[in-house]
């Protein structure tokens, strides 16, 4: 993207430090035992003003967990998370809120049915006392209605009577209301019509260049995430396996995962894909309540070797900006 | 080759069925700006969830059929009073015991009071007990369980058990008991305060029902607006609210509330002839409005003393508590079909 | 030459809703030979989906087969009984839906479910047909079928029950096979396995199968052919090749260049398709993509487009073709200039 020429003055917006976060789990239906389920297990990387980082992996990757764990919709269990350098916590989060947003995957259930459009984005105008007064409260209302691609009339109308799009939209807009630097984009296309994804992910493109913002853009879908991101970081059960700028990533990924999960999406191109051999992995993801020993890709991995049981990989800085977790490149 | 020829075959056949000759000319392949391309898209009228729920309502013969009897039978309740010729109290000398006609439309009681104004009567009091006891309920039961819902963990734990314990003693009993000992303590307050002096009209009998019908009734409000609160704050649209600042009333009020105004309003429906004929129970076994105060049961309870020389006396009354009932019951079906979101498409 | 397995004829599909009626599948008509995959690509409300249920006639109200034939091996199932669908159901035409989660019965083993149907449609013994069912999760690559047979659906993870689900499916050697988007529901790793679950099995077993999907990538890796629907009506149909590197409708292309390609340039942006979907309720009179199209011309807006022959393999309703090629027209005599 034409942000990382941007993104160079590497001013560090987003700290996020050993991030854990565990949940209490029940053992069986009937049992009383409880274990915890490791969404997050120790995640550290940071995120620079301007930039957008991309996060994908399976379901269960605790990538959802992370963007709200950041936003503090979760208490972390430990770790912290650095906002300008301002620690994230009960008190703090009350100020920051303005300043950190979420856009959220299911466009029907983020927006609340028996609200008009112009109250849903002038809810956090009244939570937050932005517009002084009733005029100002709907010019505000207008104009950000505007920034998202939809007309003054819808302001009086209800969600169901938008397509998914225009309720995306409607979502976003929403989040701009506060101007925030830092919006979690967690899975934002992956519920809309194929026709209207390039619409929301070109909208969001042109709204961090006019408005300068910083995204944490989460998805499975690695083609949109390589996309949109300067980096990527990709994730398994609970860890944060590769970090790269996305070019590289794409032409040259290191983690056996990445390189199963590049390999697994089917692309819109019938020679490539009648001539390409896929890596199929074996098996299923592992729960994360139980997770494997040492590695936790190392059941299904096909470089498994008798280290990756015993000892869990680090994740280390292989080439310049590009970081990886596996034991296969232990010197 | 021979598929392809059958499939040339069945499409012409296929054409000739449907023929449709399309004139075209020059400027049919004219391209068309993208303001005039926009503009044919038509957009239909859309409706909020409560015109689409009135809609289907309208739409149910039975449900509206039982609205228009409530509406009818609360206006003669009013009405009938206020322009009969007698008062509910009136006694009637030489007029006792009288059976239906032209003077006294429903017959008179063994005091000669005019049995028409005092069924009317005391259906505008069943109504009253009705409601007030369904808006109290409304009030308390959602507040309880919304908060219980929201909070959750341990002060849902309590506050649930609570109402568990609430559950578990029986309902009629307490009330009975609730009566008795509140009656006197009413009537002491009623006389030293002039505020609530003003109340003594409703005399401290309708007030004890009102208070013990609804401290004990809202437990299944709360248990409903609980389970709501429960599935809707899962929602996305409550994460977004947190996120973006809300506090937990403004949650509550503005995303939780309006989100199970349909199962509430329901409930309340439900509500309205379980009280009303609660209170025509109580009045029934001699506990409820005071006399001359009549109520549709205190009519009946009454009338039980001739019923056999007498029998319109228990009649009239007791079609009126059926009629009531019945109608409320419809109207609460017909309603949680028009408000069940499942039905909505 | 292939036999002709079905042949879809002019099939409407509306439903009729409080609000107005809603015509789900508008007039199609396409065939499919015996052995042969086809795709059928759209967006949701494009009725792709309930093209398909209709022809395994399980369409409920206020649903209903308005006009047209589905003619399977020679026989009208939009007049068929539902006895005769019934042994049609799961024995002859077989499908496979999106969630696994739900289309297995929990409170059953996985292995009943799959004895059930091979008991239903087959004279076998309870023994043989159990034998059967563990050869079919075997074909599916179910590790240990002999064990795996007895346990719940809950025991399974997500890709096993859609393979079982796949099992089931295949349990009496249907001739078609109604795929509903039979992977969107699953991760991208496992997705990857049940591709070429169906891949491999559409080697072993010669049957037609049906794909309904909205990933171009999945059609990509399995279809010989390919029906391109919206708004009901079907847009393009060609094979494989041809959609994919030489689209003619301008909905097709659209849907091309959308989407973010891997292989792409960083700085590339993608080219979307403007507009909102179709209000089924409340369609355009002409051609239904036309107020989102960047070549809309006056007669889009006012007819709807008959199909034209690009080639053997390839057809499109579009009014640019007609521009381009008048003598392509399939269906002839309907045009009167003027």
């Amino acid at each position: 993207m034409a942000v990382l020429e941007k993104a160079a003055g590497n001013e560090t917006l987003l700290e996020v430090e050993n991030l854990k976060k565990y949940f209490l789990a029940k053992k069986g239906m009937l049992s009383s035992q409880t274990a915890w389920l490791k969404a997050v297990d120790d995640v550290s990387f940071n995120i620079n003003k301007g930039e957008t980082l991309g996060l994908v992996g399976e379901s269960g990757c605790g990538k959802t967990t992370i963007g709200r764990t950041i936003l503090h919709l979760y208490e972390p269990t430990s770790g912290t998370v650095k906002f300008k350098g301002r620690k994230i916590d009960k008190h703090s989060i009350k100020t920051l809120r303005r300043h950190m947003q979420i856009i959220f995957q299911d466009p029907f259930a983020s927006l609340n049915p028996r609200m008009t459009v112009g109250d849903i984005i002038g809810e956090p105008l009244d939570i937050h006392n932005l517009a002084k007064t009733k005029n100002e409260r709907k010019d505000r209302i207008l104009a950000l209605l505007e920034m998202v691609g939809l007309n003054p009339e819808h302001a009086n109308r209800y969600p169901h009577e938008f397509s998914g799009g225009q309720r995306q939209r409607i979502g976003i807009a929403r989040a701009l209301a506060v101007e925030p630097e830092f919006i979690v984009c967690d899975e934002p296309i992956s519920a809309l019509d194929v026709s209207i994804q390039a619409q929301v992910i070109n909208m969001l493109e042109d709204l961090q260049q006019e408005l300068g913002l910083t995204y944490l853009f989460i998805a499975h879908d690695l083609s949109v995430v390589k996309h949109i991101s300067d980096r990527v970081g990709v994730m398994y059960l609970g860890k944060l396996v590769e970090l790269s700028p996305s070019g590289k990533l794409y032409k040259n990924p290191l983690h056996p995962y990445t390189k199963a999960l590049l390999s697994a999406i089917p692309v819109p191109d019938p020679n490539l894909s009648r001539s390409r051999k896929r890596i199929i992995l074996e098996g299923d993801i592992p729960s994360p309540i139980n997770p494997p020993s040492g590695c936790r890709f190392r059941t299904r991995c096909p470089h498994a070797k008798p280290i990756c049981a015993e000892a869990e990989p680090v994740l280390k800085e292989l080439e310049k900006d590009h970081f990886c977790a596996c034991h296969l490149f232990d010197s | 080759m021979e598929n392809n020829i059958v499939n040339k075959v069945a499409n012409n056949a296929r054409n000739e069925a449907e023929k449709r000759i399309i004139k075209i000319d020059t400027s049919s392949f004219e391209p068309v700006g993208k303001e005039e391309r926009i503009s044919t898209i038509s957009s239909r009228e859309n409706l909020t969830y409560w015109k689409d729920a009135w809609k289907r309502l309208k739409a149910n013969k039975v449900a509206m059929i039982s609205l228009y009897v409530i509406i009818l039978i609360t206006i003669l309740s009013i009405v009938v009073p206020m322009v009969s010729p007698y008062s509910y109290s009136q006694q009637i000398r030489g007029d006792e015991f009288q059976r239906p006609n032209w003077k006294h439309w429903f017959g008179t009681d063994g005091l000669g009071r005019d049995l028409f104004v005092r069924v009317f009567f005391g259906t505008r009091i069943s109504l009253g007990i009705g409601l007030v006891v369904s808006i109290m309920i409304l009030i308390i039961g959602s507040f309880y369980g919304a908060i219980s819902g929201l909070i959750g963990g341990k002060v849902d734990n309590i506050m649930m058990r609570l109402v568990e314990i609430l559950y578990s003693i029986p309902v009629l009993l307490m009330i009975i008991l609730m009566m008795v000992v509140l009656k006197e303590p009413l009537q002491q307050a009623f006389n030293k305060s002039a505020f609530l002096r003003s109340l003594s009209m409703v005399g401290p009998g309708l007030i004890s029902i009102f208070l013990a019908l609804s401290l004990f009734y809202w437990t299944d409000m709360a248990r409903i607006v609980r389970g709501q609160v429960l599935s809707l704050k899962e929602q996305e649209y409550v994460t977004a609210a947190t996120a973006l600042g809300a506090g937990k009333l403004r949650i509550i009020l503005k995303h939780l509330i309006p989100n199970c105004m349909g199962p509430i309003i329901v409930t309340t429906t439900f509500q309205i002839p379980s009280a009303i004929f609660t209170e025509a129970f109580m009045s029934f076994i001699g506990l409820g409005v005071d006399a001359p105060m009549a109520s549709l049961g205190s009519l009946a309870s009454d009338a039980l003393n001739g019923i056999y020389s007498f029998p319109h006396l228990l009649l009239f009354p007791a079609i009126m508590i059926s009629v009531i009932i019945l109608a409320f019951n419809l109207l609460g079906d017909g309603l949680r079909d028009a408000l069940d979101p499942r039905m909505r498409k | 030459m292939n036999k002709t397995l079905l042949d879809i004829q002019n099939l409407k599909v509306s439903f009729f809703t409080p609000a107005g009626e809603v015509r789900a599948v508008d007039g199609i008509s396409y065939t499919l030979n015996a052995g042969e995959v086809i795709g059928i690509v759209g967006e949701s409300g494009s009725g792709k989906s309930v093209s398909s249920y209709a022809v395994m006639r399980l369409i409920d109200p206020p649903g209903r087969i308005k006009e047209g034939k589905i003619m399977f091996n020679g026989m009208d199932l939009t007049q068929a009984d539902e006895k005769t669908m019934q042994s049609i159901r799961g024995n002859e035409i077989s499908m496979i839906f999106q969630d696994p989660m739900t289309s297995l019965n929990p409170v059953f083993r996985v292995g009943n479910q799959i004895i059930e149907a091979i008991l239903k449609h087959q004279d076998v013994s309870r023994k043989e047909a159990r034998q059967q069912a563990i050869e079919m999760l075997r074909l599916v690559g179910i590790p240990g079928p002999e064990k795996r047979i007895d346990q719940y659906p809950h025991e399974f993870s997500g890709g096993m029950r859609q393979r079982a689900m796949i099992a089931m499916a295949l349990s009496c050697r249907p001739k078609l096979l109604i795929a509903d988007e039979p992977t969107t529901a699953l991760d991208v790793t496992i997705q990857a396995q049940i591709l070429e679950l169906m891949k491999e099995l559409k080697q072993k077993i010669n049957m037609a199968i049906i794909l309904i999907t909205h990933d171009l990538g999945i059609i990509s890796d399995l279809c010989d052919r390919v029906i391109v629907m919206y708004a009901g009506k079907i847009v393009e149909e060609a094979s494989i090749d041809d959609i994919f590197y030489n689209p003619k409708h301008p909905y097709t292309s659209g849907l091309l260049n959308s989407i973010p390609k891997l292989d792409a340039d960083e700085n590339q942006r993608l080219v979307p398709i403007e507009g909102n979907p179709v209000d089924l309720l409340n369609p355009p009179a002409g051609c239904p993509f036309a107020p989102r199209c960047k070549h809309c011309m006056r007669i889009c807006l006012k007819e709807n487009p008959p199909f034209y022959r690009v080639s053997d393999t390839q057809k499109a309703a579009c009014w640019l073709l007609y521009k381009d090629n008048p003598e392509a027209l399939e269906e002839l005599g309907c045009i009167k200039e003027g």
